[in-house]
Order: structure tokens, then sequence, then C-alpha cells
């Protein structure tokens, strides 16, 4: 327990520092958020201090959703297994076309990470083994399980002023970007 | 020259202002943090269990910094963070209803951060608003005014600080700058046909707009305005004068954009803030309206 006079001391310390010291964490936090909304151009070990700083406070951040350039492709993940019979299966994970808003909403953190976890090989061992724990059929034992990029291209758009709607159809494009023997 | 430049900064940054705006911003912010771990809920084992698709020591790998985790304090196991996450659920209720304001919205935050960088691979722009919003919330007196706290002090509400309340505005602030500053550099954006492809992308898709999508004037028209939009409420919303119409302008915006895609709760949270411009008499003014 701190003594009475100790308290006094902490307490005269922040009355008489307090425009101090929050001047100096707002001076901070205006110019780390600058600093890390403009990381490209600043040097690397200062970049690094910032990152440390945005990471703690939680201020990391990159604004908007379709910038500089939106995605021209719309995504889905399929998850293959092969058993060790030879036979095979496939599980989809949850896709928010064609759902209504309320049930897109929800699946609106899957659709994100569907659109994010291609682009980095990290992900992808864990995904393979929640698949096969999952969604595997198990009464069967597994060979080998795949993760499929499912994939539809947006044409560019026409010549003429009228751009008609692109019908929602089946994914055109199907590639394997991760198997896992196992 | 130095003295005035340091009353400038007091006047802005260590003046009082009525505690209305911020604590009207507390109960909307709550409700919409409620709402975003409420959809988490149906996927919670899955996209943040110890046994989901991402593993938590992943998503550290991919930060590559420290950062605020209480999870890591518990067993790794499903039944910790679905008792994490209830507690999460707690603070946020407590949080909206203003009982134990600032330590609720303590934990609030931290839940809120180490919920999220289970998993950083899910997150979208909207996530990250909340977060920083969750984080300035801690330093606010939000809990002066329509709060369970409040009803506990008798006389008039005190005035509150108004430096977390400035850092606030000014984040919403950097988000439409920011937006527009991302958007003028990509080439999309540029030429006009952004819009062309967000529209047809089925992900985000909510509803179609027949004519507005249809023809590559209004897609140009619209892909313009958007940036256009951006800076006039980015500097606008400073303006006293035209404040209330950039509102109107964003408000508009907000709208049109929740109608026709699906961003989670970005839109919601981007207007919630706009409380923070509001003044008691406006507040007030809402409230007999309504």
């Amino acid at each position: 327990m701190p003594s009475a006079q100790q308290h006094t001391i902490a307490e005269r310390f922040w009355e008489r520092n307090r425009k101090r010291i929050i001047s100096l964490f707002i001076t901070i936090n205006l110019v780390t958020t600058v600093l890390w909304l403009v990381q490209g151009a600043v040097p690397y070990p200062v970049r690094r201090l910032t990152g440390y700083y945005v990471f703690f406070t939680g201020l990391w951040q990159r604004w908007p959703p379709f910038a500089p350039n939106p995605p021209t492709t719309s995504t889905a993940l399929r998850g293959q297994f092969q058993y060790k019979d030879g036979s095979r299966s496939a599980w989809d994970f949850p896709q928010v076309r064609g759902m209504n808003v309320f049930e897109a909403l929800v699946e609106t953190r899957t659709r994100d990470w569907q659109l994010n976890v291609t682009s980095d090989s990290q992900l992808w061992t864990d995904t393979g083994l929640w698949l096969v724990t999952w969604h595997a059929d198990k009464s069967k034992p597994v060979y080998r399980v795949s993760i499929v990029r499912r994939s539809m291209s947006i044409p560019p758009p026409g010549p003429t002023d009228f751009q008609p709607r692109i019908p929602l159809q089946a994914f055109t494009d199907e590639a394997e970007f991760y198997g896992l023997r196992l | 020259m130095l003295r005035r430049m340091n009353e400038t900064w007091n006047s802005i940054w260590f003046s009082a202002v009525a505690p209305q705006p911020v604590a009207c911003f507390r109960i909307l912010l709550g409700i919409l943090l409620l709402i975003d771990a409420l959809m988490l809920a149906p996927n919670l084992i899955m996209l943040l269990g110890p046994k989901g698709v991402m593993e938590p020591r992943v998503s550290y790998l991919l930060l590559r910094a420290p950062h605020v985790d209480l999870l890591r304090l518990l067993p790794d196991t499903t039944s910790w963070l679905v008792l994490f996450y209830v507690a999460y659920l707690v603070a946020t209720v407590l949080f909206i209803l203003g009982l134990h304001t600032r330590a609720a919205s303590v934990a609030v935050f931290l839940g809120l951060s180490t919920l999220q960088t289970r998993n950083v691979m899910l997150l979208g722009t909207g996530d990250s608003f909340l977060r920083i919003m969750s984080f300035y919330m801690m330093f606010a007196t939000s809990g002066a005014e329509l709060s369970l706290d409040a009803r506990q002090r008798s006389g008039a509400p005190p005035e509150v600080p108004a430096w977390p309340i400035r850092l606030m505005q000014i984040q919403l602030s950097v988000v439409y700058l920011a937006s527009a500053g991302w958007q003028l550099a990509g080439e999309t954006w540029r030429s006009g046909e952004a819009l062309y492809y967000i529209s047809r992308l089925y992900d985000f898709q909510r509803f179609w707009v027949p004519y507005l999508f249809e023809h590559m004037w209004t897609i140009k028209l619209l892909t313009w305005s958007t940036i256009l939009v951006e800076l006039i409420i980015g500097i606008g919303l400073w303006i006293t004068p035209i404040r209330r119409y950039v509102m109107v302008l964003g408000l508009c915006f907000h709208l049109f954009i929740e109608i026709v895609l699906n961003l989670g709760l970005l839109n919601w949270a981007l207007l919630a803030t706009y409380v923070l411009f509001l003044t008691p008499e406006s507040i007030e003014r809402l409230r007999r309206k309504r």
C-alpha cells in the first residue's frame, strides 16, 4: 500500500504534468497513425517501430475495402478428400452468394477469410487438417486432402455504354492450391 | 507565437465538452459491438477455436509484433474460448448500459482485441474501425450521461474532457481521406471503372440497382462521386456552417452503400461516429422529434 505522502506526490506529479503526458499521448497516436497509413514511404526501422505501437494498441488500419483496385474475380473455397479405398468427397465453405441479407451478414467473416486465405501459405496446413477433422467421412481413413480455389472472372466492360448484369452462374475456374497426404 | 500555439492546442484538446454526444456514441458503439459479436457466434469454434481453420500461433506469426491477447493466458481449449466469448458479451452489455462504464470499456477493448488477433485473416475494415474506437473509448468519460452510473449521481451532468473525442473525430476523418487517397492511387478508380467490378462481385452484392449499374456513364459518375464525397465528408465535418449538410450527405452515401453492398458493419460504425460531431442541443432536438 502506498503511504499517504507517496500518494500525494503521485497526485501532485499527475496534476503538474497531466497536460504534458496527454499531449505526448495524442502526438504519438496521431503520428503513428499517419506513419502507418503511408508506411510504403517511410524507412523500415520507422515502419517496424510504428508497427510495434499500432499492433499493441490496436490502431492498425487499412482503408478502404476496394482500393487501390477492386478484385475482378468472385472466389470460393472447396475442400476435397481422397480416401484410402479410392473414393472421393468434397465440402464447400459457406458462400454468401444466394443467401438472404441476414445469412450473408453472419457469413461475412467466412467470406473475408476465404478471400484472404489463398494469399498466405502459412494458413493452408491448418485449414487442411481442420477440413479432415470436421468434414471428411469419418467412417473411412483419408489418404489426401486438398483445397481448391473456385473462381469466376468478371469480364472487363464492353465498348458500348450499356453493360448488362452478369447472371449468377457456376464458377468457371477451379485450381487446387494446396494438397496434404496424411 | 509559441504562446498562441499553446493556447490553440489547449483549446482544441483540453477544453471540457458536453457529455451527451460521447454517451450517445457509447450506446451506439456498444450495440454494434454486440451485433458484431453475435454474428461471430455460429462460426466461433470454426474461425477462432484451438483446432479451427487457423491455429492462433499462425495469426501471431502474421502479426509479428506484440499485441493484446488475453486468451494466451488461459488454457488453449474450446471451453475457455467460449467462456471468454461470453465474458466479452457481458462486458459489452455493461458498456451499453453504462454500468461501471470505465472498467467495462477497458474489458470491451481487451476482449475485442483478443478475439480479433486470434484470426487476423477474417478481419474487414469495419473490424478495424470498431477496434480503434474501442481503444479511444477507454480514455473517454462516456458514462457521465445516459448510463446507470449517471443515475447514481445527483445534480447536473459534469462536462467531460474533449481530447479522446477529438481523437475519435480525427480518426473518422482519416478513414474518409485515406480511402480517397488509396482510391486515387488505383487505375480502375481513376478510369471510373471501379464500381463496374464492385457491383458485379457476387460475394459482396446485396441489391442490384438496374439503371445505375448498367450504364458506363452512371458507373463512372458514381465511381468518381465516391472519391469526391469522401473528400467532402473528411474535410466538411470540421466546418461548422456546413456540417449538417455534410452529415446528411454522409448518411445518404452510407445508406446507398449499405443497400447495394455487404461490407459488414462498416457503414453503421462510421455513421454512429457522426454523433460525436453533434451538439447536445441537436441530440435533444432529435430525441424530442422521436
